[in-house]
């Protein structure tokens, strides 16, 4: 098994209410085994936004790093996990 | 030709002779810079000497509004204004919303070029092709807000629109911003240029309205914008309602949220102390620019002594971390207190922030002293001393007179050893991202034409996660040059010369966002651009302000980062133990002029210069 912590911030905690979780999974789990285990734990309401968009051209509805990468660069919701991993879970933000 | 969105006219003001004319606006110019942050870098180049000395006669401040100001297309309320920076030397483009630059439109013009200097303290009553030339004796050292009442009261009109500077602007202070009613143009100083001609004030009237070329495509441009925006994932359902805050909670999430003048980045977790939700219990109601249907600007209210009752338009992410993060303070009251104060003096509160956290760690490293300070224990976190230090620069009182001209110069009055704690680029002080976790920003600051700007080159794919044009690492270092360009492009393309706001890049338009340029151009103005011409204007309009910016004297040398971001690694947190080595920043520099088609120094070629009908500005290099 595997620990990895999940950190979510903005819209995903306040449903969460928790900034911070740590989930075991099996070797070789990938991050689409986290969101599905999120989705699990809390329900629809939190699983609505995991859904991937029809098109890919348009905003991206979610953003998932991995130790600081996003995941369109490592192997998007397929990439495969590590103990220890760090992965982050937002909604879209904007603006600076 | 163009037969709609513009007014045609540009009205220059020569202040030296108290008198005014109206020309016409070429097609040419319309065409290859389509307004704003274009017009102004086009009309500077053109007539101001690029040695010439900012705060002399020979500079002029030039304000341009954009073809979709002033029609009904949404969130392009808009200008740019523009004149040599007396912070860095180079071109100053700065822009602001709110409703002065639909009135400069309303006016009749689409832009305005002020020149000379006033004999006398003077301010500008400008209504349907008419200047009066004013005195501004009354309102010497009034702050903003005051100095708008004043000039409305004198004028019998509470709907004149107005733009102006502060006591800081009058004391030439190179942070001094130029306040349009609570909107700004914040950094590089232009406040200090308009203080160095006399002028305090401009006041608008005007009741002209907006042609539009082609109603039809006008229509279905505007339609398939509104429609990007409403099916934007956050646009209205967050960031209408928190502004910009909820990028302090993004930027801690990854690591990047600058912490005590760049000390402690990732250590500390401000998102919980001055985030979006720790703001948000100050929230008192929210406002717009003009033709904005969002209103992401949040009216805040403090709540606790001794800042209870003091109200202010934001704080914004930048002020959240210039008087929050980087002076290690987390009160929110003490943030509005200071955000508040600044636009009354009239200073910008990025730099103004940043320079308070420089002075803060030079007085825990003993470099400063409580003799120094007047009394004040300057150590980071305290928000009475920052708040204090604000109101100090705003009136050159003590530090506060050694400090407001910014880091650079206060590192050269105090010495020491100073400098190595003096964080900016080209003068300009570092906004509010870590880019030792985020390279491609890291690089815009370095390359901006304007200092250390965010705005100029916002790196989308690192601070946001967006796969426009294609998805990065942000911790790489190759692949960054040519990515750079085209942020660069993109934002003055799509954002600084139509005036657009760029909160639309980031929320709504991303995925389609030169052919959105290119159709509203079509419909509002006639001029029948392709969206890689779009494209094309932001490429040219970056050369030509690299061109008056490598005539003022900067070279490759100024590209350059704070010493401490090329060898202090991030020390905790989600970026740990990334920073960006001199040999990462050369990499990434050869990288960026080969995809400009510059030389290796950093210098814009002829060949490039032609191509994109500039060659005037190679002649003015004296290029071969």
């Amino acid at each position: 098994m595997i620990t990895v912590r999940v950190r979510t911030i903005g819209l995903l905690k306040s449903l969460i209410r928790q900034g911070e979780l740590d989930f075991e999974l099996p070797e070789d789990s990938t991050v689409q085994d986290v969101l599905d285990a999120m989705a699990q734990t809390y329900g629809p309401q939190v699983a609505v936004h995991f859904v991937e968009a029809e098109d890919r051209s348009a905003h991206p509805p979610l953003r998932v790093t991995v130790n600081g990468r996003d995941i369109a660069v490592l192997g998007d919701r397929q990439t495969v996990l590590s103990d220890g991993d760090d992965i982050l879970v937002l909604t879209p933000i904007a603006g600076g | 030709m163009y037969s709609g969105g513009y007014t045609g006219k540009i009205l220059r003001v020569d202040l030296s002779n108290r008198t005014f004319t109206e020309e016409s606006l070429p097609v040419e110019t319309a065409c290859d810079f389509i307004g704003g942050a274009g017009f102004t870098v086009k009309y500077l180049f053109d007539e101001v000497p690029a040695d010439c000395d900012p705060l002399g006669p020979e500079n002029k401040l030039i304000y341009a509004a954009g073809p979709f100001t002033g029609t009904r297309i949404p969130c392009a309320s808009r200008m740019a204004i523009n004149a040599k920076s007396p912070l860095t030397g180079a071109m100053g483009v700065g822009l602001s919303g709110g409703h002065f630059p639909v009135e400069l439109k309303r006016a009749g013009y689409d832009a305005l070029i002020i020149e000379g200097v006033a004999e006398k303290p003077t301010y500008l009553w400008i209504k349907n092709g008419k200047v009066s030339f004013r005195s501004a004796d009354d309102l010497q050292g009034l702050t903003s807000t005051d100095c708008q009442q004043v000039i409305k009261d004198e004028l019998r009109d509470q709907n004149v629109r107005i733009s102006c500077i502060g006591p800081a602007g009058e004391k030439l202070s190179r942070l001094a911003c130029i306040v349009n009613e609570r909107r700004v143009v914040g950094r590089r100083g232009l406040g200090a240029v308009m203080g160095s001609k006399n002028l305090k004030a401009i006041a608008l009237r005007g009741d002209q309205q907006m042609t539009i070329a082609d109603e039809e495509k006008f229509k279905a441009a505007r339609k398939r914008m509104l429609d990007a925006m409403k099916k934007s994932p956050v646009l209205y359902s967050q960031f209408a309602h928190e502004g910009t805050s909820g990028n302090v909670d993004n930027c801690t999430a990854l690591g990047i949220f600058p912490s005590r003048n760049w000390t402690t980045t990732g250590m500390e977790d401000y998102a919980e102390k001055i985030g979006a939700e720790a703001i948000a219990t100050r929230g008192v109601g929210r406002t717009a620019c003009a033709e904005c249907p969002v209103a992401c600007s949040q009216m805040r209210l403090a709540q606790t002594p001794p800042y209870t009752g003091i109200m202010t338009e934001g704080p914004e992410y930048e002020t959240l971390y210039s008087f929050g993060g980087v002076t290690g303070v987390v009160s929110p009251d003490a943030i509005i207190a200071a955000d508040r104060a600044a636009d009354e003096y009239g200073i910008d509160t990025m730099s103004a922030g940043v320079t308070i956290a420089f002075a803060m760690e030079l007085f825990e490293r003993g470099i400063l002293t409580v003799e120094d300070t007047g009394g004040l224990d300057l150590s980071f976190g305290n928000h009475e001393s920052m708040v204090q230090m604000v109101r100090m620069m705003g009136e050159r009182e003590g530090l506060g007179d050694v400090l407001a001209d910014g880091v650079r110069i206060a590192a050269q009055r105090i010495g020491r050893g100073s400098e190595k704690y003096a964080l900016h680029v080209k003068g300009l002080e570092l906004p509010a991202y870590d880019v030792r976790g985020a390279k491609a920003h890291g690089l815009g600051y370095a390359t901006s034409y304007t200092g250390a700007d965010h705005n100029k080159g916002y790196a989308i794919q690192e601070i946001f996660g967006l796969p426009f044009p294609y998805p990065v690492d942000r911790f790489a270092v190759e692949g960054k040059g040519a990515l750079t360009m085209w942020n660069q492009d993109a934002r003055t393309a799509v954002g600084d010369c139509p005036t657009m706001c760029i909160f639309m890049l980031d929320t709504s338009v991303a995925p389609f966002l030169f052919e959105n340029t290119a159709g509203l151009l079509a419909g509002a103005t006639g001029l029948e651009l392709s969206p890689d011409d779009v494209q094309r204007v932001g490429e040219r309009v970056n050369n030509l302000a690299r061109a008056f910016n490598t005539l003022a004297g900067l070279t490759r040398a100024d590209d350059d980062l704070p010493e401490r971001l090329k060898t202090e690694p991030i020390p905790a947190g989600p970026a740990k133990g990334h920073c960006i080595p001199q040999k990462d920043l050369d990499l990434m520099l050869d990288e960026y002029y080969e995809a400009r088609g510059w030389t290796p120094d950093g210098v814009p070629t002829r060949a490039k210069l032609e191509e994109l009908r500039l060659g005037y500005a190679a002649d003015k290099l004296g290029l071969a």
